[in-house]
């Protein structure tokens, strides 16, 4: 009994660590955390591997994104990206058969819809998975309420769940959530599903700051940041910036003859030098 | 805070975006404070009597009896204004979103009979109202489509996925979570996040209540059975409700099992489904060895849904009510029966309920009760495709 409470320790803590140490790290150089997010299986299984360790290069964390059939919180760009991964047999059990294919220079996040990690039961994932690289788990169908009352048992030996704050939530919400996720808060820009857009919510830049008052913690921004510009802007607020439709967007419009990925490769490093914060 | 009493037994929850959720616990409040208020209640309660036709008769259909061996009584939601039960639940929901302010509604629909329903409420109580509709159900159900757009909502047709009903909720979702300050979601089966399945079976549970009362006046006792068909499940969660703890009535719930020549492609999610977290809640889904939900099929566009309302699941579960299958060959043979022998036009939904009677008559039931859903008019051209021969 004592054993199995220590081993479940480890492996949240070890996660927490991971995921925690590279926004500590991104903070003494002055910049904010570039968290990048990819789904596994697009345009093909192979090349998003390649994509994915790709982007591992220059990223401070990396999330990887399981295909799901409902999608409920995506917009068009990934909704059709995982209609073609599904069609390419990508799913959280190939995955976890591609998992050699993982060569990550920085930590992984499992980004997935709850049902497929439910039925791969989130135990053997999280044991699977910590092997490769991968510190924590992003659920964007799993709010504060049902992760206390599924994820909570003692001796549920998992990676450590990064919950979302959504811009519409109140502060105190926003405090508990930031209370009970186990590695970095999730902001959501503005209302809406993901895919690009020009403008952020007010109450997002709120929340950040007020929770900041009161909590120790790093605060992420994602959902609608496509282009540097946007980052520069964000850094300033938050302690990381999540991108992910954008790059989609770029391998969905990929030339035949670009095989090295790089325009993705520009881009990434385009984003990476905005996210130094601009010295007074 | 989501409230703790989300779950019928492990099934429900409130699995939904983060931005859903001050919505929901809004909802809930609202849910909360409408049970308590009487004067709204009463409003309700008149509209569904003046402007909605209730209540509803109970028909005791001496034709198919004979022809079937058991006598069969229909509880007549098919009369109700726009056809069909659903708008018990539109009306009552409109209030709901009346009291939290909201001047547009949204609503996913698949046969079209809650979309009508959704559009007909808005009219009359000054509602802007959108309905999601899978470009596949657009075909098959164009009287329907005609007739939302005549009552002024704008028919969105949802092109992903499979193109029928699970679709329209994902995109009326997706709609909801962006435009959450304005919206109110008038979801229309008993599925979803928490307080859905619950809100939903409250304004339906009329249907078991007036059956209740019109049963007894009329042999002075309570049914031996009673049989709906279980799409999502909203007619029978309101018709059951009020008989679950009656342990002398027997509850059986028909879900469709698709065509007999490919049983691969069905409906039934209680039958050959797993529980699984699927738009919002935890219930038994139709699903593959990865979590990846499967297209579900049926002749009846209202039953075309891979999942099921999670309170049908923990029924199941706890034995409380018994769910069959009923296959679209079945279902289109008593669709046509049911017209023949009453000279009523049932749903193809309702259609797999009148069907399974044929099935208790032959475990030696003596009595049941159906629940006539809607009525069939949307359904005459794929029924006539189908049986182009028989008919020249």
């Amino acid at each position: 009994m004592k054993h199995s409470l220590k081993s479940e320790q480890t492996l949240i803590n070890k996660g927490k660590y991971e995921i925690l140490r590279k926004f500590e790290i991104a903070k003494k150089e002055g910049r904010s955390a570039l968290i990048c997010y990819y789904p596994f299986g697009f345009p093909d299984i192979p090349t998003s591997l390649d994509i994915i360790n790709e982007i591992s290069k220059q990223a401070d964390l990396v999330e990887i994104g399981i295909p799901f059939t409902d999608p409920t919180a995506d917009g068009k760009t990934i909704q059709n990206a995982y209609e073609i991964a599904l069609k390419n047999g990508a799913n959280i059990n190939t995955f976890i058969e591609n998992l050699n294919h993982l060569k990550l220079q920085c930590p992984g996040i499992l980004m997935s819809y709850l049902n497929p990690v439910y039925q791969f039961g989130i135990e053997e994932l999280s044991l699977r998975i910590s092997k490769k690289g991968i510190s924590g788990f992003i659920f964007p169908d799993l709010p504060l309420e049902e992760k206390v009352r599924h994820f909570n048992k003692i001796n549920c030996k998992r990676l450590p769940i990064n919950l979302l704050v959504s811009p519409n939530d109140s502060l105190l919400r926003a405090i508990k959530i930031a209370k009970e996720t186990e590695g970095f808060v999730y902001l959501v820009s503005s209302l809406g599903v993901t895919g690009a857009r020009d403008r952020f919510d007010k109450r997002i830049f709120n929340i950040a700051q007020e929770v900041k008052k009161s909590l120790d913690c790093y605060l992420a921004v994602g959902f609608g940041i496509s282009n540097p510009e946007q980052v520069r802007e964000l850094g300033s607020t938050f302690d990381g910036i999540i991108i992910g439709s954008a790059l989609v967007s770029i391998i969905e419009y990929k030339k035949r003859s670009d095989n090295d990925f790089k325009e993705l490769k520009d881009f990434l490093n385009k984003v990476k030098n905005n996210t130094y914060k601009i010295r007074a | 805070m989501l409230h703790r009493n989300r779950y019928f037994g492990k099934y429900g929850g409130s699995f939904s975006a983060e931005t859903l959720v001050p919505l929901l616990i809004e909802i809930e409040e609202a849910f909360e404070e409408f049970k308590k208020n009487r004067q709204m209640k009463e409003e309700l309660e008149i509209m569904l009597k003046n402007y909605a036709g209730r209540p509803t008769p109970l028909f005791y259909a001496k034709n198919l009896s004979k022809k079937i061996g058991i006598d069969v009584f229909l509880k007549r939601e098919d009369l109700l204004h726009t056809g069909a039960h659903k708008i018990n639940n539109a009306l009552g929901q409109m209030m709901l979103a009346r009291m939290m302010g909201k001047k547009r509604v949204i609503a996913e629909t698949g046969a079209g009979q809650h979309g009508v329903a959704t559009a007909t409420a808005a009219a009359y109580l000054g509602f802007e109202c959108m309905v999601f509709m899978g470009e596949e159900d657009i075909k098959r159900q164009a009287p329907n489509v005609r007739k939302m757009k005549l009552l002024g909502a704008e028919v969105i047709p949802v092109k992903s996925g499979s193109k029928t009903l699970k679709d329209a909720i994902n995109e009326a979702l997706r709609f909801w979570i962006a435009n959450a300050q304005d919206t109110y979601y008038l979801i229309g089966s008993v599925v979803g996040p928490h307080p859905y399945p619950r809100i939903v079976r409250y304004f339906q549970s009329v249907i078991g209540r007036e059956t209740k009362i019109q049963f007894k006046m009329l042999k002075n006792r309570l049914p031996e059975a009673l049989v709906a068909c279980v799409g999502g499940g909203s007619n029978a969660a309101g018709f059951f409700y009020p008989f679950i703890d009656q342990k002398d009535v027997k509850l059986f719930g028909v879900e469709a099992g698709g065509s007999l020549k490919d049983k691969k492609k069905n409906s039934a999610s209680l039958n050959y489904g797993k529980p699984g977290i699927f738009q919002g809640c935890l219930t038994y889904v139709l699903q593959d060895k990865s979590g990846s939900v499967l297209e579900a099929h049926s002749v009846a566009p209202g039953l075309d849904y891979p999942a099921v309302g999670p309170e049908h699941s923990f029924w199941k579960d706890t034995s409380k009510v018994e769910y069959g299958v009923v296959y679209d060959e079945e279902a289109l043979e008593y669709f046509e029966i049911l017209s023949k022998e009453e000279g009523i036009i049932p749903a193809l939904e309702s259609a797999h309920a009148v069907a399974f009677l044929e099935k208790l008559a032959k475990k030696g039931l003596k009595e049941a009760v159906v629940c006539l859903s809607g009525r069939g008019d949307k359904d005459l051209e794929t029924f006539f495709k189908i049986r182009a021969n028989s008919y020249q």
